[in-house]
């Protein structure tokens, strides 16, 4: 069996932007997650990946501020944060692309951009200038091909719904991007797009999170890439350092490593 | 790839058509149509209908349900509903009546402390079901049976009356040749229109009704959200319940039955949808005007009063029949505009 290079290098050179330590979280008997540490360096891409079940989606809703863990912590800057509210990780630059979306399907795709953060002066949504923003937006980001901001969420395509989602994600997440399978539920061409947006994004130093199922989409974009197995952490290794057979050893445990 | 985007992106004169004819603005166009139409046939056949004591009349009646139709187009737009307004209303009008007549205070205190018992039933209400995660459905059912119940124990069903000029004057002194009252909804229907359509609580409001959690994960504070609405109906339904107290110069515990249904089904009418996310304060509005004037004009037109309920079920119906249809008609659109961006996909990469 080849050796996989398990990367330790990293937590010695610098401070962790995100942090994960020993957690562990239960749904009643079940255990989702059994101390699972992770780190996230700033500027990387990090992939996690994983069977279903392994427990990712929990992990980064945790960090996301959306469930809160039953033991272990999370540290920002070296500081321990306890996120009770998604609210608190916005706050703090740290934005999730939900599996789910967390799009409102009866209103437009720029309310949906500002969702919580409507820009408003007396409580009055200026929707002037909110409607140029998200144009603004959309325009940079012309890897998503979102073009009408006007049309309702609901009257789009599985692709476009995420490109808006996406596009969401990038403007609020500008410390941390969480994107939990983002090429999911798209095409060959739209995750193509999404791709190409995760490489024209680690250029601006800011640090992403990837889930994904695709390892080929994991080996494109990614620096590091730690793996879940059952709730723990089976290793993290460098992209470059690993091959996709060895990760896909690890992800179903045919491999003994670290 | 951006090549593709094009094929993908939907054109933008479809778009502009889109927005134009965007679903409350139909709803409301067609009410405003539809009202002007009945208000035209029925004063065609009897003038009577459109003499201004009438009309006068007519908003007189529908002032104090209008109050609390703000409150509940702003629940339903959250995806919530409240049951309880007749109770609210009643017990608010009792302990205002009971303050009056028992206790030889300032009339002040009487209004105030009728406004504050349906604001402490909405609070109820809004903690009940956003923070303990009770059913609203059963909740303000039973919010509404505790609370008749309260005001029908507490006076074992005598009315208290006999109350001082001042309070009085609120349901009966005239200001512009109206109740003065109908000025205070119609200045209460402005700002919550206002409040709805234009500023950030209200669309974070349409945002819970459309997606709670999807909300919630957007940082929206959606529990604050509901305990604000429900105490802002309990409140309404407290000052429609104590003027209407004013106005009749007695505070009966038999004062409101179905008060409740009938903002719920003027607001569905003008375009609210049951499951949130959906409905305006004009819409609602024309609905309950409509239903009002369905009551009125049958006596102008020979009608029997006792068919009024049929028909204004019959128009409920023909509301909630319209939503599915436009829902459909707008599915149709969107399958076929997913369509047709998909075939001039496929003919641009071959």
């Amino acid at each position: 069996m080849a050796r996989v290079a398990l990367d330790h290098s990293a937590s010695v050179s610098a401070t962790p932007i995100i942090d994960v330590r020993g957690i562990r979280k239960l749904y009643g008997h079940v255990e989702a997650l059994r101390g699972v540490d992770l780190q996230l360096m700033p500027g990387e891409v990090h992939a996690v990946v994983g069977d279903n079940g392994a427990g990712k989606s929990t992990l980064v809703k945790i960090i996301a501020g959306a469930i809160q863990p039953t033991e272990g912590e999370v540290r920002l800057d070296g500081r321990t944060v306890r996120f009770t509210e998604p609210r608190e990780a916005l706050e703090a630059g740290i934005s999730t692309v939900y599996q789910g979306l967390a799009l409102v399907g009866c209103r437009s795709i720029a309310a949906n951009l500002f969702l919580g953060r409507e820009p408003s002066r007396y409580g009055f949504v200026r929707s002037r200038e909110m409607n140029a923003k998200a144009q603004e937006m959309l325009t940079e980001l012309r890897q998503l091909n979102i073009t009408d901001i006007h049309a309702e969420v609901e009257d789009l395509s599985g692709g476009q719904r995420q490109a808006v989602a996406i596009a969401r994600g990038v403007r609020l997440g500008q410390r941390v991007l969480i994107l939990d399978e983002p090429t999911a539920a798209l095409g060959v061409r739209e995750a193509a797009g999404v791709l190409e947006l995760i490489r024209a994004l680690r250029g601006s130093h800011r640090t992403m999170l990837l889930i994904s199922h695709n390892l080929q989409h994991v080996f494109d974009v990614s620096d590091r890439i730690t793996v879940l197995r059952a709730g723990q952490r089976v290793g993290t290794i460098k992209r470059d350092q690993a091959t996709q057979d060895q990760v896909v050893s690890m992800i179903t445990g045919s491999a003994g490593t670290a | 790839m951006t090549n593709a985007g094009h094929t993908v992106a939907i054109p933008l004169p479809r778009v502009l058509l889109g927005v134009g004819i965007s679903f409350l603005r139909r709803r409301t166009a067609a009410l405003v149509l539809f009202n002007a139409a009945f208000i035209v046939a029925v004063g065609a056949y009897n003038p009577n209908f459109v003499a201004p004591d009438n009309l006068r009349v007519i908003a007189e009646n529908m002032a104090l349900e209008a109050i609390v139709m703000v409150g509940a187009v702003f629940l339903l737009a959250a995806g919530r509903f409240d049951l309880s307004v007749d109770g609210s209303a009643t017990l608010s009008g009792v302990a205002a009546g009971l303050i009056l007549t028992n206790t030889g205070l300032p009339w002040i205190v009487g209004l105030v402390g009728g406004f504050v018992v349906g604001l402490a039933i909405g609070l109820g209400n809004g903690i009940l079901i956003e923070v303990v995660g009770m059913d609203p459905l059963m909740t303000t059912l039973g919010a509404w049976w505790l609370t008749v119940g309260i005001a029908l124990g507490s006076t074992q069903g005598y009315a208290p009356s006999g109350f001082p000029d001042g309070f009085s004057a609120l349901g009966q002194a005239r200001t512009g040749g109206m109740l003065v009252f109908v000025w205070y909804a119609v200045a209460g229907v402005a700002l919550g229109a206002a409040l709805l359509a234009f500023t950030r609580f209200g669309w974070q409001v349409y945002a819970t009704g459309g997606d709670r959690e999807a909300s919630r994960l957007n940082g929206v504070k959606i529990v604050r959200i509901g305990i604000v609405l429900y105490a802002a109906s309990g409140l309404l339904a407290g000052v429609a319940g104590t003027i209407f107290a004013a106005r009749l110069g007695t505070a009966t515990s038999q004062a409101f039955d179905g008060l409740a249904l009938n903002v719920i089904a003027a607001a569905v009418i003008g375009g609210a949808a049951l499951g949130g996310g959906r409905g305006s304060v004009l819409g609602a509005l024309l609905g309950l005007l409509l239903l009002n004037m369905l009551g009125n004009a049958a006596i102008y037109v020979g009608v029997s009063p006792y068919w009024q309920k049929a028909i204004s079920g019959t128009v409920l119906l023909i509301a909630v029949a319209a939503d599915i249809a436009g829902r459909r008609r707008r599915t149709h659109r969107m399958t076929q505009r997913l369509r047709v961006a998909g075939e001039t996909e496929e003919v641009r990469t071959t």
